[in-house]
């Protein structure tokens, strides 16, 4: 957590590229999404909107949650 | 004292933090086995998988709610990895017969219909063209020519 921004490290061995970036089209009306990609991780930051009152940590911890939930759905080919 | 972060079986509890963190060997339990029981436990925690595939995976559940017991929470995620494992064993058990249900319904489906044998069309249409009238009934009088009397019975 920075400032008013909460950044999460992802493990892309587990959680695919598509699934972060389907989990950023979800989260986009709650917070502004940055994903960057790096050799080992995916890197994203959160930052709420400037008129959402949202604890950081709660909102990181729900990324994974969501990005848990887009994976699994992938794996099914229900997306 | 109480302690604040201990390990039981594959489970390491950190009450201070409220989470439990358990390591899971992928060679007993696949990714997807793994991933199924995780998702049973979205709505009491936060849940994290790290690791490395291929070794160890590492399951992190952080409850939402701080008077969770963990220990009991972490047993739970271990029973549900056995649930989906025996779920996936019997879905592969059964996936011949499931193919043979699926190939025969479609089967049935395919095969021709019999084909309806409709009447030859008329070639000499005058044999037909005739004028047509309803049969008058005779009123009165029966076969033998004698006036019908109304039968008593």
């Amino acid at each position: 957590m920075e400032g008013k921004e909460v950044r999460v490290e992802v493990n892309p061995r587990f959680y695919s590229y598509e699934a972060v970036l389907l989990t950023k089209k979800v989260l986009k009306g709650v917070c502004q999404v940055s994903v960057r990609r790096k050799e080992d991780v995916i890197l994203v930051s959160l930052k709420p909107k400037p008129k959402m009152k949202i604890n950081l940590e709660t909102l990181g911890y729900e990324f994974y949650n969501y990005l848990l939930n887009n994976v699994k759905e992938m794996r099914l080919g229900l997306i | 004292m109480v302690r604040d972060i201990f390990s039981i079986d594959n489970l390491e509890i950190h009450k201070g933090k409220s989470n439990v963190i358990i390591s899971v060997n992928p060679k007993v339990y696949p990714l997807d086995t793994i991933f199924s029981a995780a998702y049973i436990f979205i709505d009491k925690a936060y849940v994290i998988v790290d690791g490395d595939p291929n070794e160890e995976i590492i399951v992190q559940l952080k409850a939402k709610d701080k008077k969770t017991d963990l220990e009991k929470l972490g047993r739970d995620f271990n029973n549900e990895l056995i649930n989906y494992s025996f779920y996936a064993a019997q879905t592969a058990k059964n996936m011949p017969i499931r193919t043979a249900i699926v190939q025969r319904a479609f089967f049935t489906q395919a095969q021709k219909e019999p084909e309806i044998e409709f009447a030859k069309p008329v070639e000499n249409i005058e044999e037909i063209a005739k004028s047509w009238k309803p049969r008058r009934k005779k009123i009165g009088k029966s076969k033998s020519g004698r006036k019908r009397s109304k039968s008593r019975s």
